[in-house]
């Protein structure tokens, strides 16, 4: 038997109903501050598209009942709870940093077509110190085209990730759950004004705001 | 009638097609979320031995593989081969 791992989160006296990817029911194990959901479970679970799915939505309805909660990664998997609580201890002071952020958040995804290639060599003799160069970086994963569509939405985004795949980009917004709508609608209205494509996801747990 | 480049063509599929958010969920689900890892160390006698890090890590092969030069290279690499030098 084995324990699966499927989020953090702050304390909460709840029972869940959402069952786990074998239809296990899904049980919450204290590790000081912090609930820690977990399901035993007698096999590995693959990473099937439908797996996937099916995980996401476990995530989902957590998040839904939970306000703040840090989901994790499919396929975490320990072998028991003393192994639980040994590895979840050592960063307990991280996690709680992060509840604190991601608490009443949602992760909102924009992907942004036409964002131009990354520039993956940097020129190291026109940079002369660390500052320059981590910005000169920064530039160069950068969209800029974006610009317009962060600076309409800049009230409501408490944290921003930038990701590039060639020439789409995606951009994670961490927002209050409450303004999601609000949120999309000026998003759709930035991009249009600014001729720009791009696709609003969301809301959904903040897997891309894990990590501080 | 200039030809698209191929990168924005993708890009634009993955846009208009229903499988962004299926695209989502898996680059969420299998490359972001918290990781557990932790370090053990074995010791002797107040003396330590093995330092032991565990990790428990499921993700997307080109996360943790390095990146291939080439698209040749990264066909060998997936046919089980040494990439060329």
């Amino acid at each position: 038997m084995s324990v699966c791992v499927y989020a953090l989160a702050t304390r909460v006296a709840r029972r869940w109903t959402v069952r786990g990817l074998a239809g296990e029911r899904l049980k919450t194990v204290r590790v000081g501050p912090l609930d820690v959901i977990v399901g035993e479970m007698t096999y590995r679970p693959k990473p099937t598209a439908a797996n996937l799915l099916q995980y996401d939505r476990i995530v989902t309805q957590l998040w839904e009942q939970s306000s703040a909660l840090l989901p994790a990664r499919f396929g975490t998997i320990v072998t028991d709870l003393s192994e639980l609580d040994f590895t979840i201890a050592m960063r307990r002071d991280a996690f709680r940093r992060r509840l604190a952020v991601v608490r009443n958040r949602a992760q909102m995804t924009l992907l942004v077509a036409g964002a131009g290639p990354v520039r993956r060599r940097l020129r190291p003799r026109s940079i002369r110190s660390g500052t320059e160069y981590l910005r000169a970086a920064q530039a160069a994963h950068g969209v800029p085209q974006f610009d317009p569509i962060r600076a309409a939405v800049r009230r409501w985004v408490k944290a921003e990730r930038v990701q590039r795949h060639g020439s789409l980009a995606t951009v994670y917004h961490l927002i209050p759950r409450r303004s999601v709508d609000r949120y999309r609608s000026v998003v759709e209205d930035a991009a249009r004004a600014a001729g720009i494509r791009l696709r609003v996801l969301g809301p959904r747990s903040p897997y891309a705001f894990v990590d501080e | 009638m200039p030809r698209p480049a191929r990168s924005r063509t993708v890009a634009a599929r993955v846009l208009d097609e229903d499988e962004a958010s299926l695209l989502d969920v898996v680059d969420s689900a299998l490359t972001k979320g918290v990781v557990l890892r932790g370090d053990v160390t074995l010791a002797l006698a107040h003396v330590d031995l093995v330092h032991v890090r565990l990790a428990m890590l499921l993700c997307a092969a080109d996360r943790v593989l390095p990146q291939a030069k080439s698209t040749s290279a990264r066909r060998r690499l997936r046919r089980g081969l040494r990439p060329p030098r």
